[in-house]
């Protein structure tokens, strides 16, 4: 599985296709190309193309012939929408995979970089979770669909790598954050929910806010603007076999992590626990030192993040 | 996971009901076509791959439109060995996700009352318990040398799966052991153990050769099931079984390979030696499905090896050494 640090820089004004551009990710990557000065941007809104439809997917990739692909485009959505429609979520993303990397092979594209998720990895993989930890145990069953199909686009991406010696990479990152995240009361992650609840404590001049579990489980967070950075480094200096994780590698427990969004929200008032409430998993923390190696390292700290992320969030959702 | 367990009611009582068999011409696909004419069901669906490529969607979705089957068996695949796995890793995952994903997705949008889909003992760990039981799916690393066709068969159980848990529509997944019988591989580089077999002391008897050396020690365990009793379970699956797990298809009888090769010897009537070359690996020590959830269900097979065998050899006289 050969690694390769020789840079392939991308030219500035060849032609990117950003499949999901408007998603938490895809939107973070167009921001990163366009700071970098990558001009030549392809985004098409999933009413402009419907990536399940295997003839449009055709027809697009001959009209445009990108030169590059970032594949960010996806079917998502938290434990509840996994568990209420897992024929879209295994369905709609293996059709958009498959139609996608295939005439993307077909018609010439340099370099595919395909996104996936940390929730690949066994349920009760080592932890930090190294690469090597794919396929080696039971998934965890509430989001088994999603992660079955993201596994076989990572295996997509190598066997075409093997058969046709096409330059098809995977990245897989940690829990993500920043802007254009979900800020939804019932089906957000756990750091928008956060922040959202404290904002709307302070707002409502609330006493305090009750927080599920006891707090001590630890968490990894990594800014998407760092996720986008990581992608076009990796797109530019990795040509591996293997797929990468992509995380800050920068635990903190949930205790840490409210307390810091309770701070930077600015909400004055108390922070209870509920320990009668389950905690989850006690610890979920990717192993990124391959990433480390080839020499890319996270820039935006928590504290620096979450308050980029609340900015955005009165700007923008609220 | 919610199972609804055999049902004693017939689902597939109406003998004219339109099936659909995807991939017909194939070993498993073929025997299910005789298996189902052979119960009488008359009004049979069946496309060659020149006027269906399954790996177009809207062909695809245009047959579904037209012909509305109510019964559909994916039995369509591309198949091979360790070789042809290794070569074109991209056409065995791709083509059968791309063919799963269709046909699965456009039975399901025009209405088919039940699908099966066919998959392949290779979905299991390579060092899944032995007999493998059906709870042994994704708990340990695969067989490397045909893991991209077993992630697209698994994606396939996930999404007959998936979709019976939307949509309340009965799918099902039936995973056979090795299979042998008419219309099987015997092309002397890249068939299996049986049929590689069956040729070998067939043209050893033909030359008059004094012996057939076969490779390893002949101590593994194996099992075999004839194609004709696969497509027995899989009418008496779509008949009665629409649970969520997928379910093994297996004989459950185990053999030694150098049962296996003398029974073969046997059945040929070569009558020269049989040898063994120790100095060459055996591979996996023993392989056998774990077969009681279809027993528990009311099926066993019918065919024996060496009646199995004999039906096989005499299809390959007058089918394959005919034309070579």
């Amino acid at each position: 599985m050969a690694n390769t640090t020789a840079s392939s820089e991308m030219e500035k004004s060849a032609k990117i296709f950003v499949a999901g551009h408007r998603g938490l990710v895809g939107s973070a990557i167009v921001r990163k190309l366009q700071d970098q000065g990558f001009t030549n941007l392809v985004l098409k809104t999933h009413s402009e193309l419907d990536l399940t439809s295997q003839s449009d997917v055709e027809s697009f990739f001959a009209t445009e012939k990108p030169v590059y692909v970032i594949l960010a485009a996806a079917k998502v959505g938290g434990i509840h929408a996994n568990n209420t429609y897992p024929a879209d979520f295994i369905g709609v993303n293996l059709q958009i995979q498959t139609n996608v990397i295939h005439s993307a092979y077909t018609h010439g594209v340099k370099k595919l970089l395909f996104l996936g998720s940390s929730c690949i990895y066994p349920k009760f993989a080592p932890q930090p979770i190294p690469e090597s930890a794919l396929l080696t145990g039971p998934l965890e069953p509430t989001n088994e669909w999603y992660a079955i199909a993201k596994i076989a686009g990572i295996k997509m991406c190598q066997a075409y790598r093997i058969q046709h010696q096409w330059d098809a990479i995977s990245g897989m990152p940690t829990n993500l954050y920043g802007p254009n995240d979900n800020f939804h009361p019932e089906n957000s992650h756990v750091l928008p929910a956060l922040m959202r609840r404290f904002h709307e404590a302070k707002a409502n001049d609330a006493e305090e806010v009750v927080v599920w579990g006891s707090g001590s489980p630890l968490r990894e967070f990594l800014h998407v603007d760092d996720l986008a950075d990581a992608c076009v480094f990796l797109m530019e200096r990795y040509s591996g076999f293997e797929h990468v994780n992509v995380g800050s590698g920068v635990e903190v427990t949930i205790k840490e992590l409210a307390e810091l969004v309770k701070e930077v929200v600015g909400f004055k008032g108390k922070l209870v626990w509920d320990c009668t409430k389950p905690d989850g998993t006690p610890r979920k923390l990717m192993d990124n030192s391959k990433l480390a190696s080839l020499g890319w390292t996270p820039k935006i700290t928590l504290k620096d993040g979450l308050s980029q992320t609340y900015q955005w969030y009165l700007e923008n959702v609220v």
